[in-house]
């Protein structure tokens, strides 16, 4: 077992001992459909409801010492640069670099280079299939951390997944290494603990932070939906938890409106690690922002 | 009866079973379109049925994914043997951003199965690829679309290959998991759709008849 390296991302810290950090919650913004988007191709949204709920889920965040990142999304290289520019100018939050085309998130990680915001900044992400010209901005650019898709759904599991690791790093430069982050690939609504216990044996035995994206399968769950919003976001608050049990670092949460609902549940997970950790070790100190001591301030 | 042998172990993911039925359908002198079509295609049907029951899941696919495979490899030297001159040339990929390629393999082996030359050019390929191949005198183009944000860069595929004068010359197929018939035809500005590999073999096989 490889002890698991905490990286700090803007004013957060991600994975170390399980429990040490608190699990990091990614909540998404400007994704197509959102209520708040004018022209996704253009990056024309509505800055004060985008505003509104940045304001809103930070807030919430803070309070209970919960990390929030701003998955940012876009389709085009117009709309990341006009995203990304209000969310580093307007808020000091760390956020992802999101987006299914390579060209888009070349441009989003100069643009953030461009406003000084790279110590925050997450790059979503790469894979084994990443050409050599992304990956030599990456390194050039240097983003505070890097998601590599470590999933091989042709042969899904601990094994394919670490060789997909391995892969990665072969063609990554070295010095960019400590700056990875694993999403696991949860694949559908009802196998989040098989993804769980991959992400779980794949921490322990390359030492880097994992997580993923349990949210996604919720959202393929028909059936589910029918239950209301309420009963939806709960469902999505024990998913969350779930993972947190299985010491994962990093979660996607889905659209950026839900968090302000299950961050409150995702605090209390991890202050269920948290606690699990000084048993063992006393040294573990109070004084770290983390839910333990936050949520249980009074007054 | 083998092949249902084949179709029925696959359909229930016993994977030893399928194996062992394919290879004795193989030493039996089956044909490879048979043992496609008869044997493993009904039992991925199958499994896509329970899958659509919400009986199967992901997991569940990708496992019979994996076996449909593992079979493949021992029959897919028969396809070589059993191949004639290829009625058409042509290439195959999962559009930029779009990573899930157990379709489009299937696709691929089907229509090689069928005397089609298939080149895989993978997963999330640039538009720059499909466009070096139409200009190389491809006969057809497969497009594998699974988001809808796939359609949208298929969308720019087709419209790449108009900028360069060579969408006229090609055959343009369009199948996956975000497009239907009416999405193929009137969004992407594909020539055809199709939404399975025996329907994928149907549709080249009527835009090149054999010689």
């Amino acid at each position: 077992m490889i002890e698991c390296a905490s990286l700090k991302i803007g004013q957060h810290y991600l994975g170390g001992n399980v429990g040490e950090n608190p699990t990091a919650l990614f909540g998404t913004i400007f994704f197509e459909g959102q209520d708040l988007i004018i022209d996704s191709e253009k990056g024309l949204f509505d800055d004060q409801k985008a505003r509104k709920q940045i304001h809103i889920s930070s807030k919430t965040c803070q309070e209970l010492a919960v990390p929030l990142f701003l998955d940012v999304v876009a389709e085009t290289e117009q709309a990341i640069s006009k995203e990304i520019e209000f969310v580093v100018k307007e808020f000091d939050t760390p956020f992802l670099i999101d987006a299914s085309d390579e060209d888009v998130r070349m441009r989003g990680v100069e643009i953030v280079s461009r406003l000084s915001a790279l110590d925050r900044a997450v790059y979503n992400s790469i894979g084994v299939d990443s050409p050599d010209e992304e990956l030599k901005l990456i390194e050039r650019f240097q983003p505070a951390a890097i998601v590599v898709s470590a999933i091989d759904t042709s042969n899904y599991g601990v094994e394919s997944a670490l060789e997909t690791v391995n892969t990665v790093k072969e063609r990554l430069s070295s010095d960019l290494h400590h700056k990875m982050l694993l999403d696991i690939g949860f694949l559908d609504e009802v196998s989040v603990k098989m993804s769980c216990k991959i992400g779980q044996e794949l921490r322990k035995l390359t030492g880097i932070p994992v997580g993923g994206a349990p949210c996604n399968g919720l959202h393929m769950w028909e059936s589910l939906k029918t239950r209301g919003e309420m009963g939806f976001i709960a469902s999505l608050a024990s998913t969350l938890g779930y993972c947190t049990a299985f010491g994962l670092d990093f979660l996607f949460a889905g659209p950026l409106r839900h968090i302000n609902f299950v961050a409150t549940a995702q605090g209390v997970a991890d202050v269920y690690n948290r606690y699990s950790l000084m048993i063992n070790d006393r040294t573990q100190a109070f004084d770290t922002d983390h839910p333990i001591k936050a949520m249980f301030k009074t007054g | 009866m083998l092949l249902d042998n084949i179709a029925q172990a696959l359909a229930e993911l016993k994977q030893p079973e399928t194996l062992s039925f394919t290879g004795q359908a193989k030493a039996e002198g089956l044909t490879v379109t048979d043992i496609i079509l008869k044997g493993l295609c009904v039992g991925m049907d199958k499994v896509g049925e329970l899958y659509e029951k919400k009986e199967y899941f992901v997991p569940d696919m990708l496992k019979a994914s994996q076996i449909f495979n593992e079979a493949m490899s021992i029959i897919e030297p028969l396809i070589d043997d059993q191949k004639t001159e290829a009625r058409a040339r042509g290439v195959i990929g999962l559009v930029k951003g779009n990573t899930q390629d157990n379709g489009k393999n299937i696709v691929r082996i089907m229509l090689e199965a069928n005397g089609f030359k298939v080149k895989d050019l993978g997963k999330s390929v640039a538009r720059d690829k499909f466009l070096q191949a139409a200009e190389q005198g491809t006969d057809f183009i497969g497009l594998s679309v699974m988001t809808s944000a796939g359609v949208k860069e298929a969308k720019k595929v087709v419209e790449k290959l108009e900028q360069d004068g060579v969408r006229d010359r090609i055959k343009l197929m369009v199948g996956g998991a975000a497009v239907n018939e009416d999405k193929a035809k009137n969004i992407v500005g594909a020539n055809g759709y199709a939404n399975d590999a025996g329907e994928a073999v149907r549709l080249m096989k009527e835009w090149f008849p054999k010689m």
